[in-house]
């Protein structure tokens, strides 16, 4: 009973953990990509910042918070023809990253915001007295600046992901989430059901690990410095 | 007076309902060293805020190098201009080097020209063995010593300082003053320094104008306005500064004693004034206090003494010290 048990999982976990890992993958790097130009924007849009739009910044504040308060389920539901129409189908591991990427991008967005406020003021204005243009001051100063703090912003971010890619796999996506449900819950399943969880456990301790390791591999650089 | 560099013309500054500035004139010599002085609100930030164009003037005119200093003209002009500030504003994530280069990066230098340009500028401010550390590894005067560098680096005729030494000691803010001197001097660097340092002012700078509620109230050589002070502020600013005078002391003078503050520079600190005055006008003098100062270069010392005799010789004596001149001011 244990042995097929066991044998079930060594079939399934590796594949599924590798649909897990693309899934939380390709959205990540797709919602920082429109996430992290949306926060930008957000933050220099805001009074008294360098390019201050105030019916802009209003209108992307008001826009966020939408997609911040849709529960995943639902907006997973919602974004059903959205995601026919860019992917073909609104099941499997791939449609899966439309509906994850809509949902993290308003987070990184918002993530980017905070980490680019924090940045002292005084140190904008001294680079916009030195000649910088706004978009050099995003590129050479804002980002670099706030580097750490984005880098800790991101790795919170891909961990929600892999939970929402959970949750994914209950509503025709792939990966652990599948696993976890179609064999643990549905077929009453406890050895998969706790291998999985496992997995899952593993996974975010690895990301969180690697996350905090590069924020201080930065804050250690900037601290320390090179000897030459 | 040399050409002005900057040439301010009735700037008015107004937030709202609150006036910041109000017809301010002022010119500044090229080559010079300026320092604007003042009380917190007084409106120092905001004049500096609106050289650098952060602020646009809501009536008047800045003239740098004859060019207003315009939205239009803003670009061009911050070319002419390099500022330090009281908190450094280094950026934290880029190292000593990398600081400095940064105005050269961002007006499109090669690498190779920025290399250059860097390595003088380190050796200009003493950095040179501190090339790779980042701001946080540096002590306060280590980090104004780049800032200064960052500043000058991409050839700027003017130097803006915001309270450039308030964050650094005594001994810190004494060499960074001297760099700058030092700068000065050897580039034919402008600067234009706002403080509430009067001892920075008096260390460095050639001009100086007291700025109060909006207005320059006073302004010209340092000598003269610091020995020869006319606005009650100026004195008030002098005095804070100076020798704190006991309220006690103040309260028991009388018609037959006076309290003076006697200011002597350069030949007449030779003259045995007091003694003269001790035989003259048979007097008798308190020394309560003293000290010695260089305003400009010149050696300038201050003495606090009480006079009593006669009325009459009181008043006496202080007719030959106008006569001498010796720069005296009665207190009380």
């Amino acid at each position: 009973m244990i042995e097929s048990q066991l044998l079930l999982a060594w079939n399934l976990i590796p594949l599924e953990l590798w649909n897990t890992i693309y899934m939380v993958a390709c959205s990540a790097v797709l919602a920082i990509f429109f996430g992290l130009p949306l926060g930008v924007i957000l933050t220099i849009t805001a009074k008294g910042h360098i390019k201050e739009q105030h019916a802009l910044h209003r209108f992307l504040g008001f826009i966020v918070n939408v997609g911040r308060s849709f529960p995943f389920a639902i907006l997973m539901v919602a974004l059903i023809p959205l995601t026919r129409w860019l992917v073909g189908t609104s099941l499997g591991t791939t449609a899966s990253i439309i509906p994850l990427t809509i949902a993290a991008i308003p987070f990184v967005a918002r993530v980017v915001e905070a980490a680019l406020k924090e940045i002292d003021g005084g140190m904008i204005e001294a680079a916009v007295v030195m000649g910088s243009t706004p978009w050099q001051i995003i590129h050479k100063v804002m980002l670099p600046e706030a580097a750490p703090t984005l880098i800790l912003g991101y790795t919170s971010m891909i961990i929600n992901l892999i939970g929402y890619s959970a949750m994914a796999g209950t509503m025709g996506g792939g990966g652990l989430g599948k696993v976890a449900i179609q064999y643990g819950y549905q077929r009453f399943n406890p050895i998969l059901m706790l291998i999985t969880v496992i997995v899952l456990i593993v996974l975010v301790q690895v990301i969180q690990g690697t996350g905090h390791w590069l924020f201080k591999k930065i804050i250690q650089k900037r601290r320390r410095g090179f000897h030459a | 007076m040399q050409n002005p560099l900057i040439e301010i013309k009735q700037l008015t500054k107004n937030f709202g309902k609150n006036t910041a500035l109000k017809d301010l004139n002022l010119s500044i010599p090229e080559g010079s060293i300026y320092g604007i002085i003042g009380l917190s609100g007084a409106g120092k930030s905001t004049l500096l805020r609106c050289l650098t164009g952060l602020e646009t003037p809501s009536k008047g005119a800045i003239y740098l190098k004859n060019q207003e200093i315009l939205p239009s003209s803003l670009h061009t002009l911050r070319q002419e201009m390099g500022m330090i500030f009281q908190h450094f504003q280094l950026f934290s994530s880029r190292n000593v080097f990398n600081n400095i280069a940064y105005p050269l990066e961002i007006r499109g230098f090669s690498l190779d020209k920025r290399e250059a340009r860097v390595e003088e500028l380190i050796h200009l401010v003493g950095l040179d063995h501190k090339k790779f550390h980042f701001p946080s590894q540096l002590s306060g005067g280590e980090k104004q010593r780049v800032g200064i560098a960052r500043a000058l680096a991409h050839h700027p005729s003017l130097l803006l300082c915001d309270e450039p030494t308030s964050a650094l000691d005594t001994k810190t803010t004494r060499s960074i003053l001297l760099l700058l001197q030092k700068l000065n001097q050897e580039l034919g660097l402008t600067i234009v320094m706002i403080t509430h340092q009067l001892e920075t002012i008096k260390q460095i700078c050639d001009f100086v104008g007291v700025l109060s509620q909006g207005k320059i109230i006073e302004e010209g050589s340092v000598k003269e306005v610091f020995l020869h002070p006319k606005s009650t502020i100026t004195k008030q600013l002098l005095h804070l500064q100076s020798m704190e005078i006991p309220q006690d002391v103040l309260a028991r003078q009388t018609d037959s004693n006076r309290l003076v503050k006697l200011g002597f520079e350069g030949e007449k600190a030779k003259q045995p004034v007091i003694s003269h005055l001790i035989k003259k006008f048979d007097l008798e003098v308190n020394i309560l206090g003293g000290g010695l100062e260089y305003l400009q270069q010149t050696l300038v010392g201050s003495l606090l003494v009480e006079f009593s005799g006669e009325v009459e010789n009181l008043e006496k004596a202080l007719l030959y010290l106008k006569q001498e001149n010796v720069h005296y001011e009665v207190l009380s």
